[in-house]
């Protein structure tokens, strides 16, 4: 082998591939939700935009406190 | 016996062997096999039994089956009885290592060959070793050292005394196809295309014209040049004459159809190619995403 590049056969490569399919597509489906999210934050005013980071941070905060209820899917700051 | 009825006798069996021979360059191995069990209960002479054997013991291989006198070549190499046996042996354990991917083994026993056919000045046995020995290394990715050795082998062939003009030029076409394949998997974009075009006329099976037009749409993918990337990819298509062959021209045909803008035939091909693994729901997705090309060795 040289330079740490070891080709292997379409087959074997998609074989193993297969075998990490459901981490792949919960990668595509991650990286288009994420997409769409960066999307919708572009399309706001640049006021608004402050608004969200000001949001992000405070959810931020909020989660590294501890005083966030993951079971609720609520939080204290929804009325923010 | 007397001496004239013994010289029949040899000449008979060297007949049968030769006969052997030209049925297993045929393909036609059980016929082969048939031969050499005539030409082996012929004689008692170890030395020439130990020849059959071996010729049995390749044909086996190459017909990919496995028999007594497969599991006797590691034997008859330690005997090494004379340079003919020990290289005609090693190559044959070469092989087989080759073909079972073991291929330090593989490896091993290609430098035992090949120096035995270098001490025997045998110089079409060296051509023959060192093509084997290049297509392992290629397998192994230890891709300079592939080129090295189909170097040395075209390098061998261009000596005198190989008068055999046939087996010259077929040999020659081989070797150059695969120390295209080499310089191209190398990242030598532009040396291997023109290796593989200075042959392509001349490949004349539709199953090494597939590997030759997969390689050559690899390479133009390479270089950016994906109408030729697109055209090649669907030659190789049309010769296609194993599954293999079809998944690579499939691959390489959606590759340069989405890289040339046109997504709904990149979809199309790589929908095809898909159908070969139905487990893998985001295959296309990462088709789509992901350019594979360098980390595949379309032989393979």
């Amino acid at each position: 082998m040289e330079q740490g590049e070891y080709k292997v056969g379409l087959d074997t490569l998609l074989k193993i591939l297969a075998t990490f399919d459901l981490s792949i597509g919960d990668f595509f489906d991650e990286s288009a939700r994420s997409e769409s999210v960066v999307q919708k934050y572009r399309s706001l005013s640049p006021t608004a935009q402050k608004e969200v980071e000001s949001f992000i941070e405070f959810k931020r905060a909020q989660e590294e406190d501890g005083s966030w209820d993951s079971d609720s899917g609520e939080s204290e700051g929804d009325d923010v | 016996m007397s001496e004239a009825t013994m010289a029949d006798m040899t000449s008979r069996i060297e007949e049968l062997r030769q006969r052997a021979l030209e049925q297993v360059r045929a393909d036609h191995f059980d016929e082969a096999l048939s031969l050499y069990d005539e030409a082996l209960g012929l004689t008692d002479d170890e030395e020439v039994r130990e020849l059959i054997t071996i010729n049995k013991g390749h044909a086996l291989i190459a017909a990919e089956r496995t028999g007594p006198e497969v599991k006797a070549l590691p034997m008859i190499l330690m005997r090494r009885r004379n340079a003919h046996h020990t290289f005609l042996s090693a190559y044959a354990l070469m092989y087989t290592n080759r073909l079972a991917n073991e291929l330090k083994r593989a490896i091993f026993y290609g430098q035992i060959a090949l120096e035995a056919a270098t001490e025997a000045q045998q110089t079409l046995w060296q051509v023959a070793v060192q093509n084997e020995l290049g297509i392992v290394y290629e397998t192994d990715s230890q891709f300079g050292k592939a080129i090295e050795s189909f170097t040395q082998a075209l390098a061998c062939l261009d000596k005198k005394g190989v008068d055999d003009v046939a087996a010259q030029a077929f040999s020659r076409v081989a070797i150059i196809t695969n120390l295209g394949d080499s310089t191209l998997l190398s990242g030598n974009s532009k040396e291997g295309l023109r290796l593989i075009h200075s042959v392509i006329d001349q490949i004349a099976t539709p199953h090494a014209k597939s590997d030759a037009f997969g390689n050559l749409s690899y390479g133009y993918l390479d270089l950016g040049d994906f109408d030729k990337a697109r055209s090649y990819g669907e030659q190789a298509l049309e010769f296609a004459c194993e599954e293999r062959q079809v998944r690579n021209a499939h691959y390489l045909i959606g590759e340069a159809a989405y890289k040339a803008g046109d997504v709904d035939a990149a979809e199309e091909h790589f929908e095809q190619l898909a159908r070969f693994y139905p487990q893998f729901r985001h295959l296309k997705s990462l088709l789509f995403a992901i350019d594979l090309r360098s980390m595949i060795n379309l032989k393979l």
